[in-house]
């Protein structure tokens, strides 16, 4: 690393010497920040419908979003699913520059919670965000940018207009599956004061000689495709929970970060 | 909290009374800190299912990996890789897993896509670690 910056290490590490992931930050690396959160509730219109969340932000950002479905109103779910009972179905349809749309299915005027962080890391690679400039907090721009003068969101490593993402802990679980194929939830505290965003890998048991090139991988979760495997987590204002819906029996390894941002 | 370390508050709050949903930046927790980031193609070239791209890390430890991806070929918009999605229909499904060396994005093609065409993708690798 150059001989400058700001580091922080976590506790038990020398800040001097540790390696980077043992850091909790450093200017030599580029910040996840979130440049803007928006909650949405929406009553469903028709059958199915895309929502649009347009974000304001002029450019497409990199993003996560979490959505508490009509059937199951305690619990929040990542970016694909579908609900046990009604079989109430949402998944990602992608960012633009404008807005992010996501598909909604459950029935007409059911209502949809849905919470997302939109990233000033932009989805496509480099481009031009606009909105942070403010003269007061710590900014640590990107080499060759003047921190003083810089203005687009991806100019900066950090800036503390924007909120981090903040790894509280990482929860490991797993599942030895034997009721395929039927659901199986495991539960455990999140410790947490409030309803906590998530982000985490499952280790799928795909056979590499039979589904190249897949093997036993981490893949990040939910991995979804109804009728023949359902694996993910959600949360509740207590919970995380781990869910299994396959075709057959398997273990599955969970690995999921629990995130000091709020989703209500 | 132990009573030393870093804190930034959102506006409005007092930041040595600040809960942690409040709080912008605090040194109590690591930060999401991207080791790498860049751009890539996943190609379909022919008549076989699933294609995919492989992409060196070189961190000896599995990281956090946030990847985004066009849905169809030549979409404007760019959908999270989370395992299967959509869930369900003809639309192109979408991969993404990582080991201690690689991270792999892959497509499984629909009964409707054709031959011969480039899915771009842009991924975020994190130096944090995906363990407890």
């Amino acid at each position: 690393m150059a001989d400058f910056g700001i580091k922080i290490s976590q506790a038990g590490f020398d800040v001097k010497t540790t390696a980077d992931k043992n850091l909790v930050l450093t200017s030599k690396l580029d910040t996840i920040k979130i440049a803007k959160t928006i909650d949405t509730q929406r009553t469903q219109s028709g059958a199915s419908e895309t929502l649009a969340i347009a974000h304001g932000l002029g450019y497409a950002p990199s993003y996560l979003f979490f959505v508490k479905n009509p059937e199951e109103t305690t619990r929040w779910y990542s970016v694909v699913g579908e609900s046990p009972v009604n079989f109430h179905r949402w998944w990602d349809l992608g960012v633009d520059a404008t807005d992010l749309n996501i598909f909604l299915d459950a029935a007409d005027t059911d209502v949809w919670n849905i919470k997302s962080f939109f990233f000033a890391e932009e989805s496509q690679g480099a481009g031009s965000g606009n909105q942070t400039k403010g003269d007061f907090g710590i900014k640590v721009s990107q080499p060759g940018v003047d921190v003083k003068s810089a203005i687009a969101d991806s100019d900066f490593l950090l800036n503390t207009r924007m909120e981090t993402i903040k790894i509280v802990s990482v929860i490991d679980q797993t599942i030895t599956y034997t009721a395929a194929p039927a659901r199986t939830e495991v539960e455990v505290n999140h410790n947490m004061p409030f309803t906590p965003a998530f982000f985490g890998m499952v280790e799928m048991p795909f056979s590499a000689a039979n589904d190249p090139p897949f093997g036993t991988k981490y893949y990040t979760a939910p991995f979804i495709q109804v009728g023949n495997t359902e694996v993910g987590c959600y949360v509740t204002s207590t919970k995380l929970g781990f869910f299994v819906e396959n075709i057959a029996n398997a273990t599955f390894n969970f690995h999921v970060a629990i995130l000091g941002n709020k989703l209500e | 909290m132990a009573d030393y370390g870093m804190k930034v508050s959102k506006t409005g709050f007092d930041v040595k009374t600040a809960s942690l949903d409040n709080l912008i930046l605090t040194s109590e927790y690591a930060s999401w800190k991207v080791a790498q980031e860049g751009a890539g193609t996943v190609v379909v070239p022919a008549l076989t299912e699933l294609h995919y791209t492989e992409t060196a890390h070189s961190l000896g430890y599995r990281p956090f990996v946030i990847g985004f991806a066009q849905p169809e070929s030549a979409s404007g918009r760019r959908t999270l890789l989370v395992g299967r999605t959509p869930a369900a229909g003809a639309l192109t499904r979408k991969f993404l897993h990582t080991d201690a060396t690689n991270f792999t994005v892959i497509y499984q093609k629909s009964a409707t896509s054709i031959a011969g065409i480039t899915f771009n993708f842009y991924a975020y690798v994190m130096a944090d670690q995906n363990t407890a």
